[in-house]
């Protein structure tokens, strides 16, 4: 039995669809029995259209951006030997934390936990439950802090694009980077940890000169993004075998994870 | 009636022909032909098509039976050439006592001779089609000359260019013959038969069209001959027969037939013939034809086109300095030369010469014809607004004229972007499209604005500047009217408001149309935020004036701010004082929208809409924590605790609000660090809205929820480990401790415990117990210092003692029950791989 776990479109708040190689991979047909979506669809009634084409099984969860009161916020579904648990996130405390997901599986008595919020797929076994979080699948924005590792990424690419034009405004980049020294050398000396998660000085705000502002380019920003993504989940008595869908630069990539329900 | 009667001489007729033919060829096949015979019979079966009986359908069967009998007769003849000398026969024939069958013997010997070697072909040739002229019936006439064309297509010289010539004159003259008489078939009869002599010409239409299409055949005629000596003469016939049917027939034949290439150079002296049509010519019939092919041309062979048109602008030079010298003889406007190579002022010149000339066509035809100068503007000058600027100030113009049947006009509308392989065309048209637009019914303004916006996001079409921001959003002017305020609401002050009539209950098109609006902010993109800003609040100038519409677009314009902050973090690029904009601008936007809750505009749908503002505000709240602005990221966690206070009335919006606060306010990390006094204010609140919920499920659910917010503990991703040397370990795990209070967290389990304690259903109040058991056991496993062994124990007691209390067979508890033996199950796995879960009691 083939079922969809999708979720967190935000459409129109966020993102403007699904990118349309998913929309082709998700046209209508028989394979796919379930459609278990997550929620946050928001107001955007041809998201919703396009969902219950997918099979005329659909079921949904309220998301903290749907407008329909009248959506459940958690739902629980059997499976020959696998019981499925449906939520959307954000009644999750802390969001997406393992142990409040495993202590919400127990609630609900399910062996797979389907959940979302974080806009971030990922699958992994904790005390013998299966969760599971399908992303975004429009990559849709998210008020979470970037990773560490992603902004390292990014700055990478910065420094390059950076030397590059350092015969235009290479003053600027000095100071930058001397900036960035500073920084550094802040954390490594502060006693306590910096609790902010990516931003340099805490304290002291720096706050650029107005005619700084004519020259920002933020578009390698774009990459920050959440990548657009879904899953499919196999049930076959007590083996979920899970396909993650991820959309990267236009091209689609499909990774597989399989779980088994201990007796 | 007149049909039996037609196909009873069409039978009677049929078979004389067969006994004829088969007459014929037993005196031809015998040993000693009797040719003399066979020519008799043959013109015996001949004399058949004397009749004027048969409609040109049934003539026509006759027509094919005969030329079947004739082939044999050729047959017979090329055969026996040498003994049969052709000239004599040629000569011979000429003495049939009938007309009919003496021109068909007389073509039937003369092609045969014209197959023979050395035969004066020519002489031949112009004899029969001098004779061809003794039929002056219109059917009768022109079958025969159909006949004559038919046998000598294969045979006419073409070697010498003075045989060519003959060969096009001859062929020429056989069309301008055929048609004469189609014509004139229109003049025969009772004028009560018009109807049925119209459906008999289209039968016969193919007939005189073939001419054509033999020239068409003809590889030896090059586009310059054509244009020269071909064309003028077959458009003169055209123009000279007056007969609506022919010039139809007819121009559509030549499009159709000849190449392109011909068309295009000759295309000046097409259009000019065709203003001298007769009336109740459909123009536009022809022209599309016409300019699609032309369209298809240029994608087909643009660079073949390049050398026509320069070919053409030499010849149109040629003809300027030819014309000076005969300027006064030009005798009317409609014949002014056209001077411009460019082909779409040659269409749009024309169709000003058309509406001039022919005041009798139709704003249909004309729009089609428009549409279609549009299409092939855009396909040869892409790059060229200005004409299709021209072309919509032509239109506009015209519609002024008439306020009927406006829904011809929506095709026009839509060419540009339809046609269009980049949709920003449609930004760069000058007004004359708008005011274009808003002629036409607000439904198909409508239709147009939702299709251009479509394609606009079909293919991500960025919008990065004021002009094509406001530009697009003016294209869309006509949903930015606000709702009809309708007259119910005097009688609102009357009856009171019946909040399920009241509903503004939109249409599915309305919704749609605002669903793409919303995601047509997607399409503002500066790559300075801060000039990204500016574009957004002129997005916003124009969302504004939807009403209460503004519920769908509105979200997506406050992400947009929400977003821009965030890059601006990211980049130490934010002013503050750029920021208290931004803020502002988010505070009020939020506000309207919030309006709209509170002055009941959208009834049961606004508690989820205030839902949505508070989730807006908490979201805002966040990004400003995370760009270390902690007072205004306060100021928006007060905004949000007011819209819960004062807008979230339902008691599931109440609770799931609360979770998204709590929620929010754990992923803070510097307004706790920056100051912690807000923050205690903030938590203390959000756990204090928990008791007050109108459930005691909930209240009990949201104060042990809110036990988080004073323990906050950020577990580092995998790949931050090796960079954060002064994380502190605990356990396993790298964790950064943000707050931790052990005192205030058994406060709050506490205090859920009492709540869940004090319900009066038992089975509730059980399962609750579990529930706090859980997370309990959560802060256990956290290292709460007092959460201990004995709180724990001391909660599973209670839990037990409940469940006895109750009685285990009490299948009310069931549920309660198998979730404290699920909790227990846990507690035992731990204890094999955490030696501190061993002294929790587990019976």
């Amino acid at each position: 039995m083939l079922l969809l776990a999708i979720g967190d479109f935000h459409i129109p708040d966020r993102a403007s669809s699904i990118p349309a190689k998913f929309t082709k991979l998700l046209a209508p047909g028989d394979k796919i029995q379930q459609v278990l979506c997550l929620g946050n669809v928001c107001e955007s009634p041809s998201t919703l259209e396009f969902l219950k084409g997918i099979s005329p099984d659909f079921q949904m969860v309220k998301g903290e951006f749907d407008r329909d009161l009248s959506l459940p916020t958690s739902l629980v579904f059997n499976y020959d030997k696998l019981k499925i648990g449906l939520i959307n996130g954000f009644n999750v405390i802390p969001n997406a934390d393992p142990l409040s997901l495993l202590t919400q599986a127990r609630l609900m008595n399910v062996d797979v936990l389907v959940s979302g919020g974080t806009h971030k797929i990922e699958a992994y076994t904790l005390d013998g439950k299966f969760f599971i979080n399908p992303g975004s699948a429009t990559g849709a924005f998210t008020t979470k802090a970037p990773s560490k590792a992603d902004l390292e990424a990014l700055n990478v690419d910065k420094n390059l694009a950076e030397d590059k034009e350092e015969d235009n405004d290479g003053k600027e980049d000095k100071d930058n980077k001397e900036r960035e020294h500073q920084k550094q050398a802040n954390e490594k000396t502060s006693e306590k940890p910096s609790p902010q998660t990516f931003k340099g000085e805490t304290s002291n705000q720096v706050t650029p000169d107005e005619d700084d502002l004519d020259n920002i380019n933020t578009d390698s920003l774009e990459q920050l993004d959440p990548i657009p993504s879904f899953c499919l989940l196999d049930i076959q008595g007590n083996v979920c075998t899970l396909y993650l869908y991820t959309c990267i630069d236009g091209d689609v990539k499909v990774d597989k994870v399989s779980y088994r329900k201990e007796d | 009636m007149n049909q039996a009667l037609d196909s009873k001489t069409l039978e009677d007729s049929l078979l004389i022909v067969k006994q004829q033919i088969t007459l014929m060829r037993k005196c031809l096949e015998s040993k000693n032909p009797q040719f003399m015979d066979a020519l008799k019979h043959a013109s015996t079966f001949l004399s058949e098509l004397r009749t004027n009986k048969l409609s040109p359908k049934l003539y026509y069967e006759l027509y094919v039976l005969v030329f079947d009998g004739l082939a044999y007769l050729s047959d017979f003849l090329k055969e026996s050439h040498q003994t049969n000398h052709l000239a004599d026969l040629y000569e011979l024939v000429q003495y049939a006592g009938n007309i009919v069958p003496r021109l068909y013997l007389m073509i039937t010997i003369g092609s045969v001779y014209m197959s023979i070697e050395n035969a004066p072909k020519l002489e031949i040739m112009k004899d029969m089609l001098e004779m061809s002229a003794g039929v002056q019936d219109p059917i009768r006439g022109l079958f025969l000359r159909y006949y004559l064309s038919q046998k000598t297509k294969e045979l006419l010289p073409t070697e010498t260019e003075s045989e060519l010539k003959e060969t096009i004159q001859f062929t020429i003259t056989n069309f301008i013959e055929m048609n004469k008489l189609w014509v004139r078939l229109k003049h025969q009869g009772h004028s009560s038969e018009r109807e049925r002599r119209l459906k008999e010409r289209k039968e016969l239409q193919i007939l005189v069209g073939s001419n054509l299409v033999r020239i068409s055949q003809l590889d030896q005629i090059d586009k310059f001959y054509y244009k020269e000596s071909i064309l003028p003469k077959v458009l003169e016939q055209i123009v000279q027969c007056k007969d609506s049917l022919a010039q139809e027939y007819l121009l559509d034949v030549i499009i159709q037939v000849f190449p392109d290439e011909f068309h295009l150079l000759t295309l000046d002296d097409f259009l000019q013939s065709t203003l001298h049509l007769s009336e109740g010519f459909s123009m536009n019939k022809i022209l599309v034809t016409l300019i699609n092919r032309l369209i298809d041309f240029q994608k087909r062979e643009p660079a073949n086109v390049k050398v026509i048109i320069s070919e053409l602008s030499t010849l149109t030079l040629q003809k300027d300095e030819h014309e000076e010298n005969h300027t006064e003889e030009s005798d009317s406007e409609t014949t002014k030369p056209q001077t411009s190579s460019n082909l779409f002022e040659k269409f749009y010149d024309y169709s000003h010469l058309l509406v001039e000339n022919k005041p009798e066509l139709n704003f249909k035809d004309l729009s089609l014809i428009l549409e279609a100068i549009c299409k092939l503007s855009l396909s040869y000058y892409p790059q060229d607004y200005e004409n299709i600027n021209k072309v919509f100030g032509f239109a506009l113009a015209l519609i002024h004229q008439t306020t009927q049947h406006l829904e011809i006009w929506e095709p026009l509308l839509k060419t540009p972007i339809c046609y269009n392989f980049d949709p920003k065309l449609v930004l760069s048209l000058d007004d004359n499209y708008k005011q274009f637009a808003s002629a036409l019914p607000t439904a198909i303004q409508s239709a147009n604005a939702l299709y251009i916006l479509e394609k606009f996001l079909e293919q991500d079409v960025r919008l990065s500047t004021v002009e094509e921001v406001k530009t697009l959003y003016e294209l869309l002017a006509v949903w930015f009217t606000s709702e009809d305020s309708s007259d119910s609401n005097t009688n609102s002050l009357l009856f009171g408001t019946d909040s399920s009539k009241n509903e503004p209950d939109e249409s599915p098109e309305v919704v749609s149309q605002y669903e793409a609006l919303a995601k047509s902010i997607h399409l503002i993109h500066h790559t300075n935020p801060y000039k990204h800003f500016e574009l957004l609040e002129i997005a916003k100038s124009f969302m504004s004036k939807s009403g209460s519409r503004v519920r769908y677009t509105y979200p997506t314009l406050l992400f947009a701010v929400i977003k821009l902050i965030r890059k601006l973090t990211i980049v130490q690029k934010l002013n503050a004082l750029k920021l208290k904009q931004f803020c502002q601008f988010f505070s009020a936007t939020n506000t309207e929208l919030l309006t709209l809750v509170s002055n009941g505009t959208l009834q049961s749908e606004g508690g989820v809409l205030a839902q949505t503002c508070m989730n807006l505000n908490l979201s805002m709240a966040l990004i400003l924590d995370q760009s270390s602005h902690i007072d205004l990221s306060y100021e928006f966690f007060i905004n949000s605790f007011v819209i819960y206070e004062e807008s979230i009335v339902d008691s599931r919006l109440q609770f799931q609000c609360l979770l998204s606060i709590i929620g929010t306010l754990h992923k803070c990390r510097n307004i706790v660090n920056g100051n912690e006094d807000n923050f205690d204010a903030l938590i203390s609140k959000t756990a204090l809205y928990g008791s007050k919920l109108l459930k005691k499920t909930d209240q009990c659910r949201a104060v042990y929820l809110a036990s988080h917010l004073w323990w906050i503990i950020e577990e580092l991703d995998e790949e931050d480990e090796i960079e954060s040397e002064t994380a502190k370990t605990s356990e396993d795990e790298l964790q950064v401790v943000i707050k931790t209070d052990n005192k205030k967290v058994l406060e709050c389990l506490q205090k859920s415990l009492r709540i869940a304690d004090s319900c009066l259903e038992t089975n509730v109040s059980l399962e609750l117990f579990v529930e706090i058991l859980s997370r309990s056991l959560y802060f256990f496993i956290h290292g709460n210092e007092l959460i201990t062994i004995k709180y724990l124990n001391g909660l599973i007691e209670l839990i037990q003692n409940s469940i006895l209390t109750i009685g285990e067979e009490n299948t009310s508890i069931d549920t309660p029950t198998k979730h404290f033996q699920r909790t227990l199950e846990y507690i035992r796995q731990q204890a094999q791989i955490d030696s501190r879960f061993e002294e929790i009691k587990d019976r």
